[in-house]
């Protein structure tokens, strides 16, 4: 596998793991998020969920995240998109 | 009148220990020493009186939880000015109303909140804190506000809240309720001096402002104050700064008990304070078992805090603990199970709603407060059963029904709204007049409440009535 195929797949990894720890505290079917989803309002993630989530991922991949950035992030792929951009950012 | 006389006496005794160290999100550290803590005080305090705020002033509060906000709320204190802190989650339903009825002299605002200001700022001092440095915006001479209604010498500051009229109160709080609240929870919790507290609520409640500020700076306690708040990060500065002591609600702890295994070395802990909204016993049982911490748990309003709390070594699992030292408390009308609306009575307490006459005679009739939350005794120790008033507690923040009624109502064509609530989530029942389909409008009254109130108020499920 050449480097971008390897990126490529990190980063489906990626995204398929942080949809699996939304999917879980939001007790949705996994396969109901995609990257369009409304974080808030359609998977009705609050600020105590938000805060979980945000441990799970800053403890499965070794980030730090700013909790007050994540406020303005609307979209399920917004949230993906702000986590790859910490990861390559290491 | 130095009407924080008592806290500069303890900050004057404090020894060598930090007053405060506060932890910014992006890792760097700041710690104050009682007397840089007291400079810091005096230097807000000379800042204030520059840009003219004066005895009486109303100041609305838009901060974000720092050793300047500390700072800020006692040198308006001191100064005679009655601070207005406001919670940085409100939206404009909450906001238009807060505004309107304090109606402060100025505005106190970090300038990431800015915006949420804006439609208030005419005719008002605006102080903008960014960073380290404050800039000041004085309003035109013809339009600044001159009022000076003397809403009494006692009253420390107007703190909002609700009893489910659509609509917050603001109650008149005065300075005793502050010094007595942090000397009956002192009686309870029993820290030492020398020891630390980590500081996660947001400090516009009451619960933070006497378990946080007033408590830990009478009694010799540094306060450690946390920009993160997840359980990662707790956990992390539990360990790095040897925290002692943690004051949250019981959906905060639950989360840590979710990532204890992730813990390093927190032996250093020895009691979480707890209140906001109930603690089952099962997970008073799991703190306890996994932290080998004392739980402290407790029950208050804006009104008075600590109204009860457990007392150390005599803990009751599941109770909001025994009532506080100078409180009368009795329970009105109980039902069969002994369960009725908690009724208080002590000289300490805030006495009046700002400007709600009707409102205030309501809520402190006969002499008596009633809280309009319900429970009952039980061996000496108070439990809560519920709430008879139209609010609910959502983990551990506060709803008011009809407002989120109200708001809901301002959407086109919704007619009618009931809700309802159940294990911490407010769930609608609406009629809407629409050709769209109801994902789709449910969609769009969810977006259109993020502008109107905070958003743990928004409803999260919808139903057709």
């Amino acid at each position: 596998m050449n480097n971008s195929n390897m990126i490529i797949a990190e980063n489906n990894n990626l995204r398929k793991n942080i949809i699996k720890t939304l999917a879980v505290i939001a007790r949705i079917n996994e396969k109901e998020i995609s990257d369009t989803v409304l974080i808030k309002e359609e998977l009705g993630i609050d600020s105590i969920m938000s805060l979980e989530i945000i441990a799970n991922i800053e403890k499965h991949y070794q980030i730090q995240i700013n909790e007050q950035d994540t406020l303005t992030i609307a979209t399920v792929g917004e949230f993906i998109d702000y986590v790859v951009n910490i990861i390559n950012k290491k | 009148m130095n009407y924080c006389e008592p806290i500069y006496e303890s900050l004057g005794r404090w020894g060598t220990n930090p007053v405060c160290i506060e932890l910014k999100p992006d890792g760097s550290v700041i710690s104050l020493s009682a007397l840089d803590f007291m400079q810091r005080i005096d230097d807000i305090k000379a800042l204030l009186g520059k840009t003219g705020i004066r005895n009486n002033d109303r100041v609305a509060l838009f901060l974000e939880n720092s050793a300047d906000y500390a700072a800020v709320f006692l040198a308006l204190i001191d100064l005679g000015a009655k601070p207005v802190p406001v919670n940085l989650a409100y939206r404009k339903i909450e906001l238009d109303e807060i505004m309107s009825n304090a109606d402060p002299h100025a505005i106190i605002v970090e300038s990431g909140h800015v915006p949420l200001v804006q439609p208030f700022s005419r005719g008002r001092v605006v102080i903008e804190r960014h960073g380290d440095t404050w800039a000041c915006h004085q309003p035109d001479e013809e339009m600044k506000k001159n009022d000076s209604v003397d809403i009494g010498s006692d009253i420390a500051s107007i703190n909002y809240t609700y009893r489910g009229y659509g609509y917050p109160l603001g109650a008149l709080v005065p300075l005793r309720q502050y010094y007595t609240g942090a000397k009956v929870l002192q009686e309870g919790v029993q820290l030492n001096r020398g020891e630390n507290i980590l500081i996660v609520l947001p400090m516009v409640n009451i619960f933070t402002l006497i378990g946080c500020l007033f408590h830990p700076l009478l009694h010799g306690i540094t306060l450690i104050i946390a920009h993160k708040r997840n359980p990662i990060q707790l956990l992390d500065y539990i360990h790095r700064y040897r925290v002692d002591n943690v004051l949250a609600v019981p959906e905060l702890f639950d989360l840590l008990i979710k990532f204890r295994d992730d813990a390093g070395d927190i032996s250093s802990l020895k009691a979480f304070l707890s209140g906001g909204s109930i603690m089952p016993v099962e997970q008073y049982r799991s703190l306890g078992v996994l932290f080998n911490v004392d739980l402290i748990h407790g029950y208050g309003l804006t009104e008075f805090t600590p109204v009860s709390r457990n007392i150390r070594g005599s803990i009751k699992p599941g109770s909001i603990g025994t009532v506080s030292q100078g409180v009368e408390c009795r329970i009105a009308y109980p039902d069969g199970s002994g369960s009725g609306e908690i009724c208080i009575q002590t000289d300490h307490m805030t006495k009046a709603y700002h400007r709600r006459p009707a409102e205030t005679k309501e809520a402190f009739a006969e002499g008596w407060f009633k809280t309009g939350d319900t429970g009952r005794f039980e061996d000496g120790h108070l439990f809560f059963t519920g709430e008879k008033k139209r609010t609910r507690k959502v983990k551990g923040s506060m709803v008011d029904l009809e407002e989120v009624k109200k708001a809901l109502l301002t959407y086109p064509n919704l007619k009618v709204a009931v809700l309802d609530y159940h294990e911490n989530t407010i769930s609608a029942q609406i009629a809407i007049d629409s050709a769209a389909s109801f994902d789709y409008e449910v969609l769009n009254i969810k977006k259109s409440l993020e502008d109107r109130i905070a958003s743990y108020k928004i409803p999260k499920i919808f139903s057709r009535l």
